[in-house]
Order: C-alpha cells, then sequence, then structure tokens
C-alpha cells in the first residue's frame, strides 16, 4: 500500500494531536507560559495607562516567548521515547516536516485564541481593527511554525538541551516581530488593513521564504 | 595638529598593528606547513 | 596569495585611511540657524562604516555559499571556510555597529538610537553568535558541519529581511534620525565614491587574506591531530 505524502503528512499531524491529547504537556505547557507571562506583564504596568505602540509590543514579546517555550520540545518528544526511527522509517522528511509544522501551527492557534481574550481582559484596547489584528496574528504564526520547526529539528539533533532553541531561534524570527508589531499597533489604532500593507507584505513573504527553506533543508537535518 | 590629524594618526597606528600581527599569524602557519611537509 | 600583494593590501589600506581623512572632500549638512550649510567632518566616519557592512553581508553570503556545499558532499576543508567566513562575518559586524555607534555618539550624542539598520545589524551577530554556540555543542565533525550549515543558510535567508525590509517596515514606526542612511550614497560626489569603493577593496582584500589563513590553520591542525 503506497500513502501519498498528504497521508503521510496527516499521519504525523494526528500521530502527535493524540499523544497531545492524552499528555496536553504542550499545550499545556504553553498556556501556562503564557498566562503567567501576560500576568506578569500586567502586572507590573499596574494601572498605568499605555497606549496602543505598548500593548502591541507586550502582545507580541508574550506570544514570542509562549511560543519559544511551547514549541521547542517538537521533536525532542520523538528522541526521548525512541520513535525517531520509527518515524524515519514510516515517513518521507518532508512528511515529517509538514507534520510538525501543521501541529506547531495548531499550538499557536490555540495560544492566539487564549491569549487574545486574556489580553482584552488584563490590558483592554478601547477599539480595534479586529480583522487586522488576525491576519497579523494568522501570518505571524505561520512564519514562527515554519522556522521554528526546521531549528527545533535541528536542536534535537545536536542533542542539545537547554536554551539553544532559544538562543538559535528568537534573532531569526526577529522580522516576524517587528512586522507583526506593526501590523497590531495599527490594528489597535483601528486603522485599515491597506495602511498595514508593508507589515502583511513581510509576514507574507518570510512565511513563504522559511516554509520553502525548511522545506529544502529538513531532509539535511533528518538523516543521519 | 588638530584633532583629526591625531584621529588619523591613531587609526594607521592601529592599522599598522593589525597589519603586523596578521603578517606574523601568516609566517607562522607557512613555517608549520613547511614542518609538516618535510 | 604572493608575498608582494599582501604588502601591497597592506600600503593601499594605509593609503584608502589617509585619504578618507584627507583627499576625500569635504560634506556638507545644513545649518537650520543660518540659513546656510556647516562643514560635517565626522561624515568621514562613513568611509569605514559602510565597506565594513557590505563585507559583513559579503563575508555570510559567502559562508552560506560553503555551507551548501558542504551539505553537498562533506569536507572538511568546505566546513572550515563555512566557519571561518561567518567568523569575519561577525568581526565585520562588529566594526560596522561600533563605527555605527561612534558616529551616532559624536553627531548626536547617544550611541545607540535604534536606527533600524543598526539593530538589524545587532540582531545578524546574535544570529551567527547562535550559529557559533551551535557548533561547539556538536562533537562529530560531519554532523557539526551538516547542522550549523543548515542554519548558516537559515541565518543568511534573513538577512535581506533584516537589512531591507525590516527597515522599511520600522520606519512607520519610529521616525528615527537615520543620517547615515540619508546621506549614505545618495548624496556622495564621485571623489567620496572612489574613497568608499577603495575602501571596499580593502576590506575585501583583507578577508580574502584572514579567510586564507583561517583555513590553513585548520587544515595544520587537522594534519597534526591524526600523526
Amino acid at each position: 500500500m503506497k500513502l501519498s505524502w498528504l497521508d503521510t503528512t496527516l499521519a504525523v499531524l494526528v500521530k502527535d494531536l493524540r499523544t497531545e491529547a492524552r499528555a496536553r504537556s504542550a499545550v499545556g505547557s504553553v498556556l501556562l507560559f503564557s498566562v503567567v507571562t501576560l500576568t506578569a506583564v500586567s502586572y507590573s504596568l499596574g494601572g498605568f495607562a499605555i497606549d496602543a505602540d505598548i500593548q502591541a509590543s507586550m502582545l507580541w514579546i508574550v506570544l514570542l516567548f509562549a511560543a519559544l517555550a511551547g514549541l521547542s520540545r517538537g521533536f525532542v518528544s520523538e528522541t526521548e521515547s525512541g520513535t525517531v526511527l520509527a518515524l524515519r522509517l514510516a515517513a518521507p522528511p518532508t512528511s515529517v516536516y509538514l507534520g510538525k509544522f501543521l501541529f506547531n501551527l495548531f499550538l499557536l492557534g490555540v495560544l492566539d485564541l487564549i491569549l487574545i481574550p486574556l489580553f482584552q481582559i488584563l490590558l483592554p484596547v478601547a477599539s480595534a481593527n479586529w480583522g487586522l489584528l488576525m491576519i497579523g496574528l494568522v501570518l505571524g504564526s505561520i512564519g514562527l511554525a515554519a522556522s521554528t520547526t526546521l531549528i527545533a529539528a535541528i536542536v534535537a539533533q545536536a542533542g542539545v538541551k537547554g536554551t539553544l532553541f532559544t538562543v538559535l531561534a528568537f534573532p531569526v524570527l526577529v522580522p516576524v516581530l517587528v512586522a507583526g508589531i506593526g501590523a497590531t499597533r495599527k490594528a489597535f489604532a483601528s486603522e485599515p488593513v491597506a495602511a498595514a500593507m508593508p507589515e502583511i507584505q513581510l509576514l507574507v513573504s518570510y512565511a513563504g521564504v522559511m516554509l520553502a527553506a525548511s522545506l529544502l533543508l529538513f531532509d539535511h537535518v533528518w538523516k543521519d | 595638529m588638530n584633532d583629526y590629524t591625531v584621529v588619523l594618526i591613531a587609526v594607521l597606528a592601529i592599522w599598522v598593528g593589525i597589519f603586523a600581527y596578521i603578517m606574523m599569524l601568516d609566517r607562522k602557519v607557512s613555517r608549520l606547513e613547511k614542518e609538516l611537509k618535510r | 596569495m604572493r608575498s608582494a600583494l599582501k604588502w601591497l593590501l597592506g600600503v593601499a589600506t594605509a593609503a584608502f585611511i589617509v585619504a578618507a581623512f584627507t583627499w576625500a572632500p569635504e560634506m556638507y549638512r545644513p545649518n537650520f540657524a543660518t540659513g546656510g550649510s556647516d562643514p560635517w567632518p565626522t561624515f568621514r566616519i562613513v568611509f569605514f562604516h559602510v565597506p565594513a557592512a557590505w563585507l559583513c553581508v559579503i563575508a555570510f553570503l559567502v559562508s552560506m555559499i560553503w555551507s551548501i556545499k558542504v551539505l553537498r558532499g562533506y569536507a572538511p576543508e568546505k566546513d572550515d571556510k563555512a566557519m571561518a567566513s561567518a567568523q569575519l562575518g561577525q568581526v565585520f559586524a562588529i566594526l560596522a555597529l561600533i563605527s555605527g555607534m561612534l558616529w551616532a555618539w559624536r553627531d548626536w550624542g547617544a550611541l545607540w538610537n535604534w536606527d533600524p539598520r543598526q539593530s538589524s545589524v545587532l540582531i545578524l551577530t546574535l544570529i551567527y553568535a547562535g550559529y557559533f554556540t551551535l557548533r561547539s555543542s556538536i562533537d562529530d565533525p560531519e554532523k557539526r558541519a551538516r547542522l550549523a550549515g543548515v542554519y548558516s543558510i537559515l541565518a543568511f535567508i534573513t538577512v535581506p529581511f533584516l537589512i531591507f525590509v525590516v527597515p522599511r517596515v520600522m520606519h512607520t514606526l519610529h521616525p528615527s534620525p537615520v543620517i547615515p542612511d540619508a546621506q549614505e550614497k545618495g548624496s556622495m560626489n564621485t571623489d567620496m565614491r572612489v574613497v568608499l569603493y577603495s575602501g571596499v577593496f580593502c576590506y575585501l582584500g583583507l578577508f580574502a587574506w584572514v579567510m586564507s589563513i583561517r583555513t590553513r590553520i585548520e587544515a595544520v591542525r587537522r594534519r597534526l591531530s591524526t600523526r
């Protein structure tokens, strides 16, 4: 029975989702981290009124750090449970990458869904262009997931624990941070989507380039 | 002898130092390579 | 590289330095108080600053090229070159940062003013610091070459974003006094350009020279360890 790459990709994704549903470790730690960080941020801001620029920055800082905390272990779980070899045999590298990428995208989606309402409660904005906000978050998440999946694979293969993932991932993600904050800032200022075209273009091109590069490079990381 | 002449001389001095250092490294490696050829 | 060439490089660079301070014509900037223009001597830092930035990008590009080659087929020399060029890229990046900070300090009194280009170069140094951290955490040479090679390629892919796209986006965030940017090549006359390009040439020569020394050292090291 020959499986198409789509089948294998979905298989990898479903496997990770099932594992997650059982242990809920990744989702749990991502959510907990984001809630803790968000609380710390809003607590330290006290009751001070902060302008939209700073709010946009805070949102993305929390998002980025929660993502870094949650996505670092994407491949480590495989090495720890000894399933690397099985995965290598069962699915072509492209499927492994795409499956993991989609899973990370799912994690980020959950993160966004929880974070935005929470943010609205603790650090509310009076009004906003919610459509633009969503666009920024979705595009940013795609770029985030694309880069971090590849880097997580590199770190897992290097067999390193600790902060190497964050060290490697954060600077590479700076373009997403800058464009995301820009778009979010404009969203909080209720500007139209058209006003954020430079940011959106950056997010789209970054996501596209990173996805393409990751697909091409993943083979080299994954092979032994 | 104004400010800019001082800076110029300082930068030149730094360059001479850097050049000498790199040249010394170059010579050292050449010597090692010759040794290994023997 | 012939010995004569190296001495020529040394003299040429010295000549370039002198030219940057003396032969290059004075740059002027508008004086809003008097309505005229004042001489702007600190502008001369541009002759050291811009070539450093160019060589930084060139060095990281070279690193990516050798990384691609090493991924195609492993050879220790290829990995050496990828690493050496990344090291030099860091050196030039730091040079660019320092000259930029010096310029900002002399002109504006602040070492850092969040100029998007400056910040991008700082991020670049962080990316490549990660590259070296990654390298140092892997023992097996082939694995190290492979994984670091992938990261080097990933790192360089972000360069166009950081150097070109991000500053454009950030201009809508922080309209900062981008002095080096505004004056860079637009308002330079031909004599200034001559000095600038000779600076690029000299830096390029230095890059090639130090690269060759660095890779020769690694080759020697390897020969010694297998004796």
